[in-house]
Order: C-alpha cells, then structure tokens, then sequence
C-alpha cells in the first residue's frame, strides 16, 4: 500500500464517519438538493424582485442581443435625405442650371446681393 | 442549463447576422437599367449608360424624382434631360451645396430671387460657358 492509498483510506473513512454524524433534517436537505440538481428543475428562486427575474442569464443574453440587433438595424438605416425629390426636380429645371448654385461662391454671392 | 443557454445564444447571434444582411442586402440594393420600367427609363434616357455605374443611393434618389418627371411641361423635360448628366457627374458634395444654395434663394422673397438670378447670369454666370442656359424654362 502506498502512502496515497494510505490517505484515499483515511480520507474516506473520516467522510464516511462525517456523514453519519449529519442529522436527519440536514440529510433531508441535501437529498432534496441533490435530486433538484439532478432532476434539472430550474425553478428561479422565490421573490419578485428583478434581481430574482435577473439571475437567469439566458434572458439577460436575449435581451443584449436583442438591443444589439435593434442598434444594429437603426445605424444601418440609409440617412434620411434631407431633400425631397422635389427639390431636386425643381433645382433640375429651375432658371439657374444646378452648377451655379454648386459654384462655391454663389452662397457668399448670394448673401451680398439678398439685402436690396 | 449552460448547454441550453449556449444554443439560445448561438440561435440568437445568427438571427442578429441573417437580419443584419439582408438589412444592408436591401440597403445596397437598386435596380438595374435592364429592371426599370419605361416611363423610368424614359425619364432617365440622358443617363441610359451611366446608370449600372452609378451609386446605389443616387439611383434611388433619381427613382425618386423620375415619379415627378411625368408632371413636367415639354418644355421643363428639355431642361430636365440637358442637366441630368452634369448633375448626376458632380460629386455629392456638390449637389448637396447645390440644393444648400437653391434651399437658400427660395427662402428669399420672389422678385428678389429673379433679380439674384438674373443678376448671377449677367456677371458670373456669363464668365463661364457652365453656366449657360440650356433653355428658358419656368
């Protein structure tokens, strides 16, 4: 026999010995326990507060996901054209060809010449 | 529960990409010349071979505006057909200062803006051929 089988011994025979120093209630308990455990019953612990609702993670995960997909979908939305098609229709057939208001002094010119 | 919990995860994150896509699927997406109908092509006859080259978002803004294209005099669809190529040959930060600058005079009182436009024409408008009109409409 060697010295860790030695020990695997000693240790066995002291939980052995632990275990049927528990009490009957204390037993009770843990065989509960161990068979909620085993049978997979997840019921959420007693309460109504959110930190209960909380402690289930996969819910928590649905919901970060959920509001990365919302976010995700919001910032790819096209930008909203600030301009109207009639607008562009109106610039295309207007007096003034759509070059002259590009030019890059037609707003400066026009601020000058608007004050008559 | 951790094995539960990992699937829901793994199901969720391919719902997240699958919508993301076919989001950014629709976004891109703009037909081509081939798929437009006619009075579409019609209105964007001036662009018929640039149109497959074009951006996805500037082709659907054009959509837009060919929806207006029907409602124009003859007269107004001459001047609509000289400046769609100019126009859709400037780089977006010029149409966007373009419809600044049209956004601006039409805040000015009317008989002002003839005399703003006729005045630009006379001087600066007549230093360069750009500026030309290509017909008096309106």
């Amino acid at each position: 026999m060697t010295q860790h089988d030695d020990f695997a011994r000693r240790l066995t025979a002291s939980l052995d010995q632990g275990l049927m120093e528990i009490d009957t209630s204390t037993s009770q308990r843990l065989a509960s326990m161990r068979r909620q455990a085993l049978g997979g019953d997840n019921r959420i612990p007693a309460g109504h507060s959110v930190l209960a609702w909380a402690s289930r993670p996969a819910w928590i995960a649905g919901f970060l996901v959920l509001a990365l997909l919302l976010a995700g979908w919001w910032f790819m939305q096209p930008a909203p054209t600030p301009y109207s098609a009639e607008t562009d229709i109106l610039l295309l057939t207007g007096e003034l060809p759509p070059a002259a208001y590009a030019d890059n002094t037609f707003s400066q010119w026009l601020e000058t010449h608007s004050t008559f | 529960m951790a094995r539960n919990t990992l699937n829901f995860l793994i199901g969720l994150l391919f719902l997240v990409f699958s919508t993301l896509t076919l989001a950014r699927g629709d976004a891109d997406r703009a037909p081509l010349w081939t798929e437009l109908s006619i009075p579409e092509r019609t209105a964007l006859t001036p662009i018929a071979y640039d149109w497959d080259h074009l951006p996805a978002q500037q082709r659907q803004n054009l959509l837009k505006i060919t929806k207006e294209f029907a409602k124009l005099t003859p007269t107004q669809q001459q001047i609509f057909y000289s400046r769609l190529q100019p126009w859709t040959r400037m780089t977006q930060a010029q149409r966007d200062a373009a419809r600044d600058n049209f956004k601006k005079l039409q805040e000015v009182p009317k008989p002002e803006q003839a005399q703003i436009k006729r005045l630009w024409t006379q001087t600066v408008g007549s230093e360069s051929a750009q500026f030309a009109q290509p017909a008096s409409g309106q």
